[in-house]
């Protein structure tokens, strides 16, 4: 008798396990993510970026802090080797290098504006902006999920392959760009308290 | 004398055959509005008038696209560009698509190393190549890495991103989608440069079909609509306008006048007599016109119908002052002075308008004296040979012997100090006279509007002021060009002005190109000095090999000229820099356009101090008012000269200065309200209002004559009142139609003489009527 319970629990679970791989499998889709992004209101990480030109003999290392408050603002900042300083508001892009300041209306650049919206419109949690550039496709669980991009526009395609969001719940982890000629740039989001 | 009534006619039909056949076979008609700007006298204001006829400005379309939502828009103008891109109407089309993708792109990489101003013998040292690596490195590790990567093996010190910053305009519309839209980013914007000059009207219709038919085919039935604005549009616009107005005025006017003949003579053979000389010299009028300017003016045709209802006058004055059983021949006879001075005045009349400036008016002048000559000559010695006594009967008003009950002296000197007292009155603190060129365009203001709105909004605006710097060939013009620009520079720091566009800094001298390339350094110094300038960094080897080998082909390549840039929208900036005038003394021109002057003193000074003599200093508005100052003064010397004229036609004829005075004081009265009427109802006299009054004079005298005979025999009163109504009210009616002319020249010109015809018959009658003879 005991067996038998030992095989109706196993079945049972069995049975369960089986009703529930589907279950989570389409339980976290774009729309969860979506609405799990709309949740924040504002954030702000420290984060390492690391590009890999075909043209240098060494990765470039780039150290800064990326923030996003609601709706449309995204700045981010290199502290080193170099200062930059990239602030969007809206369709306004301001490059500030030691150099001087230098605006530019994204709507008049349609690679630089989709290359924008890759982590704005992520971070927004904005379906219409990111399909409207990219074909998307989304995996993993809301615990750790990938959302991979791909350009659309002629504009951003020729250039850049893919973008892979890397993420835990409502938080980035990880935006890697492949650009076309082999070129890459892996960004890496911090541990949290280390920003700043 | 029936006997010469069928040579003559047979003669008159010969030549009228002749005179139709040449019409039909040589007679060019044109409809370039140009001609009624002045064509100037200075050699400023010439090159001026011919950048309005054909300069580049003339080629260029403004276009605008509104009416859909912005995507749609911005697809609807790539596709354009695409179309008029390859269409041979057109030189180029411009839509601010990625100028980095353009072949203007291919070219200022090319040439770059001849058109940066940054080129000397230390840009590419040891030390200044290390400089711009280490920019590049900061670059590629930067926002804008794609940019770099796209530089960095061919252009590492960053030539060609300095020449694109140093040219970049900043009066650039803003984008949407990457294309040019208005600021409120509704409506998309482009511009094209037609290949056909602006006078060009057939062509200008040709390029206006094509970009209609580019916009249909991009529409692809979507709800947008375009605007478009251009001098060739403007032209082809007016050029319709002419047509429809001309046409409908001429109608119109022609059986007015029918009208008021046939209800006078009720005859049908008779007012088609009354036609015959105004016709016959209409016809005269226009081949000589055509046969001494080569074509006819649209609008000069238009003034068909006013000589129409000048000359229809001379047959009535004679027809209407017929006695009862008096032949029209024995009329003649009596009539013959009267007649004579009417026809010789009115000649004079219009002498100011022959030698005017503008090629138009100067027709308007030979169209109407050749004209009333012609109408004269068929009326004093052929109309009499042609009517028969019996055929001329006049039913109207041949009735009452009542003797004329007139208002006494007094009233009428009253009458005659008071109207001019108030016109005087209301008018003295008027501006009197208008030299605004621009008001003698004869477009509807509408369209007029439309261009403006367009310039604002691709920052096209209208130039105010800007520099001339002359030379003997391109290259000379370039050098002096060059040799300007610090001191253009120093103005832009000063705050004299905002900015400014030189030909040279798009393409520099030879001497200046030659100069770089010699300053470039040889492959294996470039070579060494890069290697120390590498040392270090993280590049991979032979990353700049790209680089060495553009430097060494510059090093002997040839020099960047302004015909190369030809169909790029370079090209096109270059060309309305640099012009050339290959007529007398083959000069060339750099036409600098100056921005956000806030202190032309300092620049009419700075030119001056230039000293060559090379450079001139232009204010395009005070220019053109100049221009059309000049010309009313000239305007009125020869209505003088003609006022002389016509004093002694009078003297002679009436045998008595004094009497041609008497004649003529009314007829300078009518002059002076009417020029007074219309500056105190707030339109300041323009050359167009002087050359209507110049027919008001020739008019006015021909009444003037009239009332003076009225008194010399008493019998003839009535008939004399008879001959003034018909013939003011026929005039009337010819200038009445032009007053409701949609264009501006027609229109000013109806309102005024017919306001001179009014005026002239009251100070006539009020001072002449009646009075009896000296």
């Amino acid at each position: 008798m005991r067996r038998r319970a030992e095989w109706g629990f196993a079945v049972a679970s069995l049975l369960l396990a089986l009703a529930a791989l589907p279950v989570t499998a389409t339980a976290f889709d774009m729309a969860e993510l979506m609405a799990l992004m709309q949740r924040v209101e504002s954030s702000r990480v420290a984060f390492e970026e690391t590009k890999y030109v075909s043209t240098l003999t060494a990765p470039l290392v780039r150290r800064g802090a990326l923030s996003y408050v609601r709706p449309d603002r995204l700045e981010m900042r290199v502290e080193s080797p170099y200062f930059e300083r990239m602030e969007i508001v809206g369709d306004l892009l301001v490059i500030e290098t030691k150099r001087g300041t230098r605006q530019l209306d994204l709507l008049g650049e349609p690679g630089l504006a989709a290359w924008v919206a890759s982590i704005r419109a992520t971070l927004a949690g904005d379906r219409a902006t990111l399909a409207r550039h990219f074909a998307f496709k989304l995996s993993g669980q809301a615990a750790r999920w990938t959302l991979a991009l791909t350009p659309i526009e002629p504009a951003l395609s020729g250039v850049v392959a893919t973008v892979t969001i890397d993420g835990v719940q409502a938080q980035l982890t990880r935006i890697e760009v492949d650009e076309r000629m082999g070129d890459r740039s892996v960004l890496v989001v911090q541990p949290t308290g280390s920003a700043k | 004398m029936g006997g010469a009534r069928k040579p003559t006619i047979a003669v008159w039909a010969l030549l009228v055959a002749a005179a139709l056949a040449w019409c039909a076979t040589a007679l060019k008609v044109d409809s370039d509005f140009s001609a009624f700007l002045p064509g100037g006298q200075s050699e400023v204001q010439r090159i001026l008038s011919r950048e309005l006829r054909d300069g580049l400005a003339s080629r260029l379309l403004l276009v605008e696209i509104a009416h859909s939502d912005p995507a749609r828009l911005a697809l609807i103008s790539r596709a354009m560009v695409r179309t008029l891109s390859a269409d041979p109407e057109f030189r180029h089309a411009a839509n601010g698509e990625s100028t980095l993708q353009a072949p203007e792109l291919a070219l200022i990489e090319r040439y770059r190393y001849q058109l940066s101003d940054r080129i000397d013998a230390a840009h590419f040292d040891a030390a200044a190549l290390r400089d711009a690596l280490e920019e590049r490195l900061e670059g590629l590790a930067g926002g804008g890495s794609v940019l770099e990567k796209r530089w960095l093996a061919n252009d590492p010190t960053g030539e060609t991103l300095h020449i694109l910053a140093q040219w970049a305009t900043p009066l650039q519309p803003r984008r949407v989608d990457g294309v040019w839209f208005a600021r409120s980013g509704d409506a998309a914007l482009l511009v094209a440069q037609t290949t056909a000059p602006g006078w060009d009207v057939d062509g200008q219709q040709r390029a206006l079909a094509a970009l209609t038919r580019a916009f249909d085919a991009a529409r692809a039935g979507e709800t947008a609509q375009m605007r478009f604005s251009s001098p060739g549009a403007m032209s082809v616009a007016s050029r319709a306008l002419i047509a429809s107005d001309v046409t409908r005025l001429s109608i119109a006017s022609t059986l007015l006048i029918l009208g008021i003949l046939f209800w006078v003579y009720r005859s049908a053979p008779t007012v088609v007599l009354c036609f015959i000389p105004a016709a016959t010299g209409l016809l005269a009028g226009i081949v000589a016109v055509g046969a001494w300017f080569g074509t006819v003016q649209g609008i000069t045709l238009g003034f068909g119908a006013t000589l129409l209802g000048e000359a229809v006058d001379y047959p009535s004055f004679l027809l209407t002052q017929l006695r009862p059983a008096e032949t029209v021949a024995d009329a003649r006879t009596r009539l013959a002075p009267t007649l004579r001075m009417a026809i010789l005045t009115t000649a004079c009349g219009s002498l100011a308008l022959l030698f005017a400036d503008f090629p138009g008016l100067a027709q308007l002048g030979m169209l109407t004296m050749v004209g009333i000559l012609t109408a004269g000559a068929m009326t004093y010695w052929v109309l009499p040979l042609w009517i028969p006594a019996s055929m001329v009967r006049v039913p109207v008003a041949t009735g009452s012997r009542r003797p004329l009950r007139l208002p006494g002296w007094q009233v009428r000197w009253a009458l005659v100090l008071i109207v001019p007292a108030l016109a005087a009155a209301f008018s003295w603190n008027k501006p009197w006279f208008d030299d605004n060129v621009a008001n003698m365009n004869p477009l509807p203001a509408a369209l007029k509007e439309l261009d403006r709105e367009l310039r604002d909004a691709l920052g096209a605006p209208n130039v105010r002021y800007l520099l001339v710097v002359s030379g003997s060939t391109e290259q000379d013009v370039l050098l002096h060009a060059e040799a300007l620009r610090p001191e253009l520079v120093r103005w832009v720091g000063r705050g004299a002005i905002g900015g400014f566009d030189l030909v040279s800094d798009l393409v520099p001298s030879a001497a200046t190109q030659k100069a770089r390339q010699r300053a470039l350094p040889s492959a294996p110094q470039l070579r060494a000095n890069l290697e120390q300038a590498l040392a270090g960094l993280p590049f991979r080897p032979r990353t700049f090999d790209p680089f060495l080998a553009d430097v060494e082909r510059a090093r002997g390549g040839e020099a960047l000229t302004p015909s190369a840039l030809s169909g790029t929208a370079l090209g096109m900036k270059a060309e309305s820099l640099l012009r050339h005038d290959a007529g007398a003394g083959d000069a060339w021109y750099a036409v600098v356009p100056l921005r956000g002057v806030t202190d032309p003193e300092a620049i009419a000074q700075g030119a001056a101090a230039t000293g060559s003599g090379q450079v001139m200093a232009i204010d395009l508005r005070a220019e053109s008012s100049l221009m059309m100052t000049a010309f009313r003064l000239r305007a009125l010397l020869f209505a003088g000269i003609g006022a002389l004229l016509i004093f002694a036609v009078l003297a002679q004829g009436l045998r008595s200065a004094a009497r041609a005075l008497q004649l003529m004081v009314p007829v300078a009265l009518s002059i002076a309200v009417t020029a007074g009427t219309l500056v105190a109802s707030g339109s300041p006299l323009s050359v167009l209002h002087l050359v209507a009054l110049l027919l008001v004079l020739g008019i006015g005298i021909n009444y003037a004559l009239f009332f003076a005979r009225a008194g010399i025999a008493q019998e003839d009163t009535w008939r004399t009142l008879r001959t003034l109504a018909v013939v003011s009210s026929t005039t009337l009616c010819a200038f009445g139609m032009l007053a409701v002319s949609r264009i501006a020249v027609l229109q000013v010109i109806g309102v005024t003489v017919a306001l001179g015809v009014v005026c002239s018959l009251f100070f006539c009658a009020a001072l002449l009527f009646a009075r009896e003879p000296a």
